[in-house]
């Protein structure tokens, strides 16, 4: 986990070992979303059905997932998930590739539906693009955290996102790099899948 | 036979200086050192003193623009806003939203080997080494008044050369109709755009083709007889001073000449509140700001904001 090419947030590269968890194929699509909270404002950005959910908190991530027997994945998981079995850079593979996953296009151009472009060689989609998605971890330095951030005590007031958007560039798809948010805030450029513990 | 010299009329005149001067010229710096001991001002103006390169000297020196002769670096004591202002208050989000700390983050911006990309509709597409495009440029000094939507202004001798030589040097294909223009990109120096991260970097500016020609739009490379510093855009930006300071980007590494106009950064993130034109206009509030009034940085007192910035004599032709 981690990578020395990004910032101080992102190093040293670690090990983390993982219990056994299983994780959605897919972002969490407004209609599915929406049985859940049905009064929920689509953002025009992602406003298909299929579309990835957007303008959601941490809390309604979170909510959500509760709902559904699981939680959100927690930073590592998601991690191990998105760089895939050859555990490439991106998830689409080992370099930036704008035709495999929906990033690096004009900020009108919005989000695809939540099966769109090839699964990664773990069978999950879009874990490189589309929205930025929300994941269990308070922020903290992995040094910080003991290089075992599992624990995930709250030592800041920002929640880690992660994968990017449709028009970040390749640097913020790449899936070792970490990014940090205030939990109550709510864009159009962010959602989440879920992940759940196998017993 | 008497010599007629031809002053522009965007020239701001000797008798209004804003601000009681601060500023030191190098002669008058260096001249002065004895009696003024080494202060903390001392220390930090006589590096970027002494940085005033070869190509600059060279350059100044042979430049023939009659805004040159009238706006010759040494004469322009008290008239601009004093450089510890200008070099301290920045709005450069590239590097966090804190004015007064920009100078200091963005001191880490890599300015050696600095390329910039020429794309779009060109005879020939290519990129551009900064040292070498400079020494082709003829440089010259122009003091401009700065307005920021933010409602503070500055007056700041930039030094440069106008946008159309560049333009001519590009050599655009005659379909191009506006200039698309991009900031560099890389979060882990500038961490404005990792914190920030669901901005759409990078940075996005644009012109039409008949703004970019005008005189007054201009190349800067340098202010106050030395190169630019990282947070006022170095090593290279623009300045179009009948806009607000938004539409003048900075560390451009990108020219693309393109058909459309290009969605800027600004009405990616609030199309409702940043148009393209971005021309100051009194009479036209922003969301968050009332346009009718300035104040000079260093100044108590508002001002009131002239169209175009005081500039319409010039360029209201290109909108009316």
């Amino acid at each position: 986990m981690g990578t020395e090419e990004g910032t101080k947030i992102e190093r040293p590269v670690h090990k983390v070992y993982l219990k056994e968890y299983k994780i959605s194929r897919f972002e969490v699509s407004n209609l599915e979303f929406e049985k859940f909270q049905p009064n929920h404002k689509r953002s025009a950005s992602s406003a298909c059905d299929q579309c990835p959910v957007t303008m959601v908190t941490w809390f309604d991530a979170s909510s959500y997932c509760k709902y559904k027997m699981g939680r959100l994945p927690i930073e590592a998981e998601w991690e191990k998930a998105a760089t895939g079995p050859a555990g490439y850079s991106y998830s689409f593979g080992a370099n930036p590739d704008p035709t495999k996953g929906n990033y690096g296009r004009e900020f009108q151009s919005g989000t695809k539906p939540v099966d769109s472009f090839q699964p990664n060689g773990f069978g999950l989609y879009n874990m490189s693009g589309n929205v930025w998605e929300w994941v269990n971890d308070w922020f903290d330095f992995y040094a910080a955290a003991g290089l075992d951030n599992l624990k995930n005590q709250q030592t800041s007031n920002e929640k880690i996102l992660r994968g990017g958007s449709w028009y970040n560039l390749a640097y913020y798809v790449n899936s070792k790099m970490r990014f940090k948010l205030n939990p109550y805030m709510k864009l159009n450029s962010i959602g989440f899948r879920c992940a759940w513990d196998v017993q | 036979m008497s010599r007629i010299k031809i002053t522009p009329a965007w020239d701001i005149p000797e008798n209004n200086a804003t601000l009681e001067e601060v500023y030191l010229n190098r002669r008058k710096f260096l001249g002065g050192m004895g009696k003024l001991g080494i202060n903390a001002l001392a220390l930090y103006m006589l590096p970027n003193m002494l940085t005033l390169s070869k190509v600059f000297a060279a350059n100044l020196s042979s430049a023939k623009s009659p805004s040159q002769e009238k706006n010759n670096f040494m004469d322009l004591q008290g008239k601009s806003t004093p450089e510890t202002l200008v070099s301290r208050y920045n709005n450069f989000y590239e590097f966090g939203t804190n004015k007064s700390n920009i100078w200091l983050l963005s001191k880490e911006l890599p300015l050696e080997n600095w390329t910039i990309k020429v794309s779009g509709l060109v005879n020939k597409g290519r990129t551009l080494d900064f040292e070498k495009l400079i020494k082709k440029m003829p440089l010259e000094q122009r003091v401009y008044r700065l307005r920021c939507v933010e409602t503070w202004s500055a007056i700041i001798p930039w030094l440069g050369f106008p946008l159309r030589e560049l333009v001519k040097v590009l050599d655009p294909l005659s379909t191009a109709r506006y200039i698309k223009f991009k900031t560099f990109i890389d979060p882990n120096i500038a961490h404005g755009q990792k914190d920030r991260f669901w901005e759409p970097w990078p940075y996005v500016e644009g012109l039409s083709m008949a703004e970019a020609m005008h005189d007054l739009s201009f190349v800067a490379v340098g202010m106050y007889g030395h190169k630019l510093h990282p947070q006022n855009g170095a090593p290279i930006r623009l300045v179009v001073p009948w806009k607000y300071g938004f539409k003048s980007i900075k560390s451009i590494n990108s020219i693309e000449f393109v058909k459309n106009p290009p969605k800027t950064f600004w009405q990616s993130i609030s199309p409702l509140e940043y148009d393209f034109s971005a021309n100051v206009d009194p009479g036209v509030p922003y969301a968050r700001w009332d346009q009718r009034f300035e104040i000079l940085l260093g100044k108590t007192k508002n001002e009131k904001t002239k169209l175009f910035n005081g500039y319409a004599p010039q360029v209201a032709q290109l909108y009316f």
